[in-house]
């Protein structure tokens, strides 16, 4: 039986023998992990790199209270970023696989087209989501945008969705279910309760009136941050103004044209933060 | 002979990408063969989500040299006639022109010699040319490669007469070799030539053509359908998108439980079908059974894990659908208006809100055209006929807009058959080509359509070419179509302004820009009915923006045309409109006093009382039995030119019977353009 941990372990170690550096979670609520500055900013410019990593998750808007077996408000995210992406990429992903026994003998593995866009980090990317048994188990990417900035050479993504991978290899039907590890603590032993009570804040008790404040502050701060040059701090308030943004958003308060000009706010200033890196750090 | 061969291999290519490399590779190849002269028997081209190629056969290596015979000006020409001919043919010597006798006549000859030309060249420069070309609707880059393609390319084999014709494209020299079904095993080949590398790829499980492909689908679903005596519910656009995911698809089937029936039938079909990519089945009662089928690259599961599993994610997928029915339940339609204010319509045009809203004023007026009385249950209906876009249902299943709003206001208890209104707002449409027969429904309709048109003109997002994203031309044949086959007879016009009106919209260009958009469309559903435009424009007199009145009309005409009465009397009338041509004359009403014959006294009287009849144009009036009316003029007409000639020595009486024709042809015009037929 692979256990959630075990999962994550098998993962970094092969990854790590092809070669990545295996880092940790951000410490910055993010809604997936294409916001790690080591994916985001890193795809940028000419400089090689290759990176595994778990990054904690959060979507405010996809907590159920902890009642669907399915949807989680947090979750885990397994992130691999090589850049140039290299030749063998399906291969090495599929091999990825077969390292946490699933092959594409005993299983149904489609690469079903699926090209990705995200509004905020103005970025895209072309590629596919990865189907095992008829679930989506990961996201391949080819990032061909990032900040609005045409991304060269282009970048492999790959983004395990750690759950669903585990919920299938262990044949569980709900998230709750997944033993985390061999001492017999489950997934919902450890997130039950946040699940609750985070789903209960996020839809009720964010207070819309401080978050768009701090938003404001954020924005501003970023602005600053940005004169200075200190490209880092000024990303991180990007990030954490999308995170803003994104609880506004799950309680339903935000009108079409104030969504919009948030997204628009956000990506203006994480276009700034891109392009100040290419500035500072492209060779 | 000799054979072109190219297989571009690499990273799965999505579905429909695969479609549309195959239309451009034949484009290309034909247009490309055809412009150089380069003779074929066949072409063939080929896609799976592995690798797209074609083969051309019957290509000679060669063309040899030949000399051809080019004819100049003739001797005797001034110099700068035979210095244009040589400089046109790179001859710079002019005792190397010969000369012939044509009919008497000397003329220079130069016999030019076409050296011999290597195809292998020439199919080097193509090949450059297309990868380096290709119309990808959207294509990418990957690692440090600087070309584009649609996903990376791992190996490219490309032949000419049994030579690899090499070359090098986004880091990838061509090769000798090609790949097997790597989904089983990592295998290569040698390539010999498209015969055999079609029998390795078989002998490997991997069908190149699509139609094989499709057939072997077929095949496997008509099993299951015979096994369990059910009908696979056909669906074209599946099919092919599912023969396009694996290079040896094979079908296995699965179940789910009947508990989901509890929710519409659709429902299930459509989370099969766009969430699931799965077959579907009915049983001999038309009902839809719980065995569904997918596709997939393993040749076998003898655990049944995929199967299971498969079934799982399904059972999953349908639960989620029964929580979200069950959550929408909990806000009424008439409730979730005030969501619709959230949602833009088009930009800068408002909200659905207000769609909704003018829907109800335009159906206010329309509604009378067909005896509708809007009650006020149908009002209401009216302004929840958006209110689906807000549920969750519809937001994970978007083609489900309208049969949703159906479903949630039947369980608010509204009448059923105005409840279908809902529904039917969007027909006909691409899967129902029916038109919406009940009252409501036709009314809400043509009312959703014709705001659409108006909106996407205002916001202008109107079509352009080939591209329609606002399916605007879609709303603008169905409107035709609605109007049509219920027999409904309006002017356009009116609702056009109206709509322009509640838009608040002050551009006077944007009705007629309308006008003619549905005028064009219209135009080209008669032609596809059978109509020329000949017949289209004969009748179009007073009715061009009234659909069904031009349709009624070109079917009578139509009809009509073919009989002998209706060629006697357009020969007669032929004979006016001649007697008309390039007369420089200003009509006036024709002088009785200046009549010197009974024919101008008679036909003039015949001519008054049709006018009397044209113009006072009753509810009663028939196009069909009017030509009766035609037909009997056209005696005093014909009698009228066989006994007199019009132009005549004097002027006055001259003028006067060509004033007598031009009336003719003014009120038979308001019948029909009959100069249109000529």
């Amino acid at each position: 039986m692979t256990t959630f941990q075990d999962l994550i372990f098998k993962l970094e170690n092969f990854w790590s023998k092809k070669g990545c550096v295996v880092l940790q979670s951000y410490d910055l609520e993010m809604g997936a992990a294409t916001f790690h500055p080591s994916t985001s900013l890193n795809s940028l410019g000419s400089k090689p790199h290759k990176l595994v990593y778990t990054q904690c998750c959060r979507r405010p808007g996809d907590g159920r209270y902890g009642q669907n077996p399915n949807r989680l408000q947090q979750y885990y995210q397994m992130q691999v970023l090589i850049k140039p992406s290299p030749k063998n990429s399906q291969e090495l992903y599929l091999k990825s696989l077969n390292e946490i026994e699933i092959n594409t003998l005993d299983n149904d593995i489609k690469f079903i087209e699926d090209n990705w866009e995200s509004p905020t980090l103005g970025a895209a990317g072309l590629g596919w989501e990865i189907q095992c048994n008829g679930t989506e188990i990961s996201q391949f990417t080819y990032f061909q945008q990032m900040g609005g900035i045409e991304c060269n050479p282009v970048s492999l993504e790959l983004t395990y969705g750690l759950e669903r991978i585990a919920m299938f290899l262990q044949n569980v039907d709900s998230i709750f279910n997944i033993r985390w590890n061999s001492e017999g603590v489950t997934y919902g032993d450890l997130f039950l309760q946040n699940e609750k009570e985070f789903s209960e804040y996020n839809f009720n008790y964010v207070n819309i009136e401080n978050s768009k404040k701090e938003f404001k502050q954020l924005n501003d701060e970023c602005i600053f941050l940005i004169e200075k040059k200190l490209i880092r701090p000024a990303y991180e308030k990007c990030i954490k103004a999308s995170h803003i943004f994104n609880l506004l958003d799950a309680r339903g308060t935000l009108s079409v044209s104030e969504r919009q000009s948030f997204i628009l706010l956000i990506r203006s200033l994480t276009k700034q933060c891109c392009e100040l890196w290419i500035e500072a750090y492209n060779e | 002979m000799s054979e072109y061969f190219i297989e571009i291999y690499g990273e799965d290519i999505p579905s429909w990408s695969q479609i549309e490399a195959e239309k451009f590779i034949l484009k290309f190849f034909s247009e490309h063969m055809n412009q150089k002269q380069i003779p074929f028997d066949q072409i063939n081209v080929f896609s799976s989500s592995k690798r797209i190629g074609c083969s051309l056969t019957g290509v000679p290596s060669i063309r040899k040299s030949e000399v051809i015979l080019l004819k100049g000006p003739a001797v005797g020409s001034n110099e700068q006639a035979i210095l244009g001919f040589m400089k046109s043919n790179n001859i710079t010597n002019k005792s190397t022109l010969k000369k012939n006798k044509i009919n008497n006549k000397e003329y220079f000859f130069y016999e030019k010699t076409i050296p011999e030309i290597f195809y292998l060249e020439i199919f080097k420069e193509l090949t450059i040319n297309i990868l380096n070309n290709f119309k990808w609707k959207t294509s990418m880059r990957w690692s440090n490669i600087s070309e584009k393609w649609i996903r990376p390319i791992k190996n490219i084999v490309c032949h000419f007469d049994n030579k690899i014709i090499d070359l090098s494209f986004a880091g990838i020299k061509t090769s000798n070799k090609f790949h097997g079904n790597t989904y089983y095993k990592e295998s290569t080949f040698n390539f010999k030539n498209f015969l055999d590398y079609k029998k390795t790829l078989k002998k490997e499980l991997v069908y190149i053509y699509r139609d094989e492909r499709l057939k072997r689908i077929v095949k496997q679903l008509e099993n299951i359908e015979e096994k369990n005596k059910l009908t696979f519910n056909y669906d074209k656009s599946l099919l092919t998108e599912c023969a396009n995911f694996c290079e040896n698809p094979v079908i296995f089937q699965g179940k789910f439980d009947r508990k989901f029936f509890n929710m519409p039938q659709i429902f299930v079909q459509t989370i099969l079908k766009e969430k699931q990519k799965y077959f579907s089945f009915r049983d001999s009662e038309g009902n839809l059974s719980n065995i569904f089928a997918f596709v997939a690259n393993n040749k076998e599961d003898p655990t049944m894990k995929i199967r299971n599993d498969h079934q799982k994610v399904l059972e999953a997928r349908l639960k989620d659908a029964l929580f979200f029915i069950n959550d929408d339940l909990n806000i009424q339609l008439y409730d979730r208006r005030e969501q619709l204010k959230d949602i833009i319509y088009f930009e800068g045009l408002g909200n659905l809100y207000e769609k909704t809203q003018r829907l109800l004023e335009i159906s206010k007026i329309f509604c009378k055209e067909i005896t509708l009385k809007l009650t006020p249950e149908m009002k209401k209906i009216i302004l929840i006929s958006k209110s689906d876009l807000t549920t969750q249902v519809v937001n994970e299943f978007p083609s489900l807009q309208g049969k949703v709003g159906y479903y949630y206001a039947s369980k608010e208890e509204f009448q059923k058959n105005n409840c279908k209104a809902i529904m039917e707002q969007y027909l006909p449409n691409n899967l129902d080509n029916n038109v919406p027969k009940l009252k409501l429904s036709i009314c809400l309709s043509f009312v959703e359509k014709l705001d659409h048109i108006v909106g996407g003109f205002i916001a202008n997002k109107k079509p352009s070419g080939s591209k329609d994203p606002y399916a605007i031309r879609r709303a603008a044949i169905g409107l035709i179509r609605v109007l049509i086959e219920n027999k409904i007879s309006i002017n356009l016009e009116n609702y056009i302004n109206q709509i322009i009106g509640l838009y608040k919209n002050e551009n006077i260009k944007i009705q007629k820009e309308i006008l003619n958009f549905i005028d064009t469309r219209l135009q080209i559903y008669l032609k596809e009915q059978g109509y020329d435009t000949k017949i289209q424009n004969a009748v179009s007199f007073n009715c061009k923006n009234n659909p069904y009145m031009l349709f009624e009309k070109s079917i009578i005409l139509s009809k009509i045309s073919d009989k002998e009465i209706f060629q006697e009397f357009l020969n007669s009338y032929k004979r006016l409109h001649s007697l008309l041509q390039n007369q420089d004359i200003k009509y006036t009403s024709p002088n009785e006093d200046l009549f010197s014959s009974l024919e101008e006294k008679e036909l003039l009287n015949v001519m008054c009382d049709f006018k009397k009849y044209i113009d006072n144009e009753s509810d009663n009036f028939s196009y069909e039995t009017s030509f009766n009316k035609l037909f009997k003029i056209h005696s005093f007409i014909k009698k009228f030119l066989d006994n007199n000639i019009v132009n005549v020595e004097d002027p006055r009486i001259r003028a006067n019977r060509l004033c007598l024709i031009k009336h003719c042809k003014l009120q038979l015009e308001k019948h029909t353009i009959f100069s249109e037929m000529l």
